[in-house]
């Protein structure tokens, strides 16, 4: 009798071990699928154009250029250019002007994002970081 | 000598649970993080010369742009993960600024196909509620 007593009593103080490994289990699956790749970011901080001065100030403006972005292509100084060109020109306009140089970037409305974030990539690689973006409402003309 | 023997077969179930129990943290908390920045799936464009965004800022707010897969000329706005239409946005946007300030930045993550009207369209919502903080995001490609 003392005996089954000792056994009822073991048996009443067992963990469920596996249950709990199971459900744990489960859990872990589930995280690991659907937790999804993370990607590496990277930014570019813009400037949008300020307000137009309240009066004309006789000072001799700090130089600026204009880059055109198309739809299909870049525009600097009337001529159409690639992304490879306009590598080129950045790393030219870069140690002509110095890094100070303003670049005001003109985008098109039927521009891709991708035209012009490849852009300001290439203007980060020739360390052109000062530039003004704007919305350019009507297409150009070529 | 019998005894000995049973010690030895004996599974650490205790530590194995632990490790689990580790990992199961780990992942619950990976993915809050992740679902605050990365739950709108957005085509970014690789770039190698920005900014790796090692820090994200502490008073930001991240607007997706995500081509209307539709209508590829049509955009679809998100502000964080939540679908909104244009008008709300730009009412998120100034309710951004109340809450932390002029100072704030303002995070696009726009997809690479998307027409730059509706990159546009944020640009001028995030003017017209008085931020100027602007960042574009991209992804980060490694340089040949």
């Amino acid at each position: 009798m003392a005996k089954k007593k000792k056994k009822d009593r073991s048996e009443e103080a067992e963990v469920p071990i596996a249950a709990m490994i199971d459900v744990t289990f489960l859990l872990l699956i589930y995280f690991i699928v659907t937790s999804k790749e993370i990607v590496d970011e990277a930014w570019v901080s813009v400037n949008l154009p300020g307000p137009p001065p309240p009066e004309q100030i006789e000072e001799e403006p700090p130089p600026s250029i204009d880059i055109f972005v198309q739809s299909d292509r870049y525009i600097y100084q009337g001529n159409d250019k690639d992304l490879d060109d306009m590598e080129k020109t950045l790393m030219g306009i870069g140690s002509a002007m110095g890094e100070d140089v303003t670049i005001n970037v003109k985008v098109s409305l039927k521009a891709h994002h991708e035209k012009l974030v490849l852009l300001l990539d290439r203007m980060n690689k020739a360390n052109l970081q000062n530039f003004n973006l704007h919305s350019l409402k009507e297409p150009l003309s070529q | 000598m019998a005894v000995r023997k049973e010690e030895s077969q004996e599974v650490p179930i205790s530590s194995l649970i632990d490790v689990v129990f580790l990992l199961i943290m780990f992942f619950v908390v990976t993915s809050n993080i992740e679902k605050e920045a990365f739950d709108v799936q957005i085509d970014l464009v690789k770039a190698q010369n920005m900014k790796p965004a090692v820090k994200v800022p502490p008073k930001r707010i991240t607007i997706n742009v995500q081509k209307d897969p539709g209508d590829p000329e049509l955009g679809l706005f998100f502000v964080e993960s939540a679908m909104v239409t244009p008008e709300q946005m730009r009412t998120e946007l100034i309710g951004f600024r109340k809450a932390v300030g002029s100072d704030g930045v303002v995070m696009i993550r726009a997809d690479k196909e998307l027409l730059f009207r509706h990159e546009s369209e944020v640009i001028e919502a995030i003017k017209a509620s008085g931020l100027a903080n602007i960042r574009i995001q991209a992804e980060l490609e490694a340089r040949d």
